[in-house]
């Protein structure tokens, strides 16, 4: 539907982002968004409905762990995710493991594991945010910091330069360029380059995340919701 | 008196209105994210053909295209979900207490919305259309005011007629994170002449798109939809006072219930 609105034009769009198909290109994307989306926006809608249901309350009450009871709701939700995401790479996944050899859906099976880990934590952290502000307005921001940041439906140089600083702290980012990379052209020289920086995000998503975690879930128990 | 008592009524909606939606860190953030949704669309399509990020009467285009993305997805979200946010939070039991008429209640929060989204226009067109090189004056500046007006007060009437069906969905969400994206697409975010056969159909008998055709006309000069001028602001009149009634009276019917049943 993008491409009919402008009239696609194949060559120019090699020249930019180094990818014959456009269609292949976004999808791949688009799905790993939709992922990204669910699993933040699962999360951020749980944990609204539960403050202003009053079971938040009950849950930072009780002994269960607030991020275990969160990563738990958004478990359908991925599922969902991942259901879209096997469905759009399904032929792509297809032509790829026959060309270069089952490697392909292993490794990039590896890359979005990996990468589900910051997303998780991004999600959990503004899950708090929303129970701290009462209100669940900011998933509208984050979805739109990944939607136009993660550099998934068009490579980050068309970009202005000064927000392109969004786009490294981005755990997509280091998503689908491998994915790309591997279910369209087999090649996994990106993978290299790639997968230290995702292992690098995930352990710094990890560490800033707990103590953000830490900070925010213990001024929610000694406050309450209405601080 | 009669007379006096609606104006009292609207007034006092508006100003509540105004007090709840419009302040806040929630106000300041959903006014800051249209931009950054504007940027990320418009860069999403127009990736597929890279020299239209080049061509300014392209970019204007889909940018117009994309500023009614946002009036259609902010009055999905705030007029459509308004009386279901209520009823959540135990409001529309005692709204409906104090016998306030819902439907207007209902339509002060599409006027609400209206200010909330000409704030977000606003900031889309001041920060993003310079970013992308777009010259963001327009052609027909009284057709533009007349086609944003028009699109504006359909959008909300189509909230309106949804905010029935969001009070008796159990995840509405869902449905508006569809709907957001399925009614700019049939209604001229791409424009009619680029669009295939089945989407043209629809485009052609969905009303939204005659006064986003006026809107688009008056921003950018240029006429998508093979629709006289006249006939486009009939149609858009006469569907803004079909969708009013349709989704008043529903709501005049879901109130009898919930008078009846509670809620």
């Amino acid at each position: 539907m993008a491409g009919l609105a402008v009239g696609r034009d194949e060559e120019g769009f090699y020249k930019l982002t180094g990818y014959w198909d456009p269609v292949a290109y976004q999808a791949i994307g688009s799905s790993i968004i939709v992922i990204s989306m669910l699993i933040v926006s699962s999360i951020g809608q749980y944990i609204n409905s539960a403050s202003l249901s009053g079971r938040l309350e009950m849950l930072l009450a009780s002994p269960a762990r607030l991020s275990v009871v969160l990563i738990s709701t958004s478990i359908p939700m991925m599922i969902f995710g991942l259901v879209v995401f096997t469905l759009t790479t399904a032929p792509l996944m297809y032509v790829a493991t026959h060309t270069h050899g089952p490697y392909v859906a292993i490794i990039s099976t590896a890359v979005l594991s990996i990468g589900m880990i910051p997303l998780f934590i991004m999600a959990v952290l503004v899950g708090l945010v929303i129970a701290r502000i009462r209100s669940p307005i900011l998933l509208n921001l984050v979805q739109a910091l990944v939607f136009t940041f993660s550099g998934a439906l068009y490579p980050l140089t068309i970009l202005p330069e000064i927000l392109r600083i969004f786009s490294q702290a981005l755990p997509i980012v280091y998503i689908v360029d491998p994915m790309r990379s591997l279910l369209i052209t087999g090649d996994l020289g990106i993978i290299g380059l790639k997968i230290p920086a995702l292992l690098i995000i995930a352990l710094a998503y990890g560490s800033i995340g707990a103590i953000l975690y830490r900070r925010f879930s213990s001024a929610l128990r000694r406050g309450g919701l209405n601080v | 008196m009669y007379r006096a008592r609606i104006a009292r009524l609207i007034s006092t909606e508006l100003w509540r209105g105004v007090l709840s939606e419009l302040r806040g860190v929630s106000a300041l953030i959903e006014i800051l994210t249209s931009p950054i949704w504007i940027l990320g669309l418009v860069l999403a399509i127009s990736i597929q053909n890279p020299a239209s990020l080049k061509d300014p009467i392209s970019l204007k285009n889909l940018c117009w295209g994309i500023v009614v993305f946002i009036m259609i997805s902010d009055k999905l979200w705030l007029v459509g979900h308004h009386l279901e946010r209520e009823k959540r939070l135990g409001i529309l039991e005692q709204i409906l207490a104090t016998n306030t008429p819902i439907a207007l209640h209902a339509i002060s929060a599409s006027l609400t919305a209206m200010i909330w989204t000409m704030a977000s226009a606003s900031t889309s067109i001041a920060l993003v259309f310079p970013i992308l090189g777009v010259d963001p004056r327009p052609a027909n500046p009284a057709l533009l005011v007349v086609g944003y007006i028009l699109s504006d007060m359909m959008a909300s009437g189509i909230a309106l007629l949804y905010s029935n069906a969001v009070l008796v969905m159990r995840r509405p969400w869902i449905a508006t994170n569809l709907f957001q994206f399925t009614l700019p697409v049939v209604s001229g975010l791409l424009p009619y002449n680029l669009s295939p056969e089945a989407i043209k159909r629809i485009i052609e008998v969905n009303p939204l798109s005659y006064p986003v055709e006026i809107l688009r006309r008056g921003a950018t000069g240029h006429q998508s939809l093979p629709a006289d001028l006249y006939m486009a602001l009939a149609m858009s009149i006469a569907s803004i006072l079909a969708l009013y009634s349709l989704g008043i009276a529903l709501i005049a019917i879901l109130r009898k219930s919930m008078l009846k049943k509670g809620l």
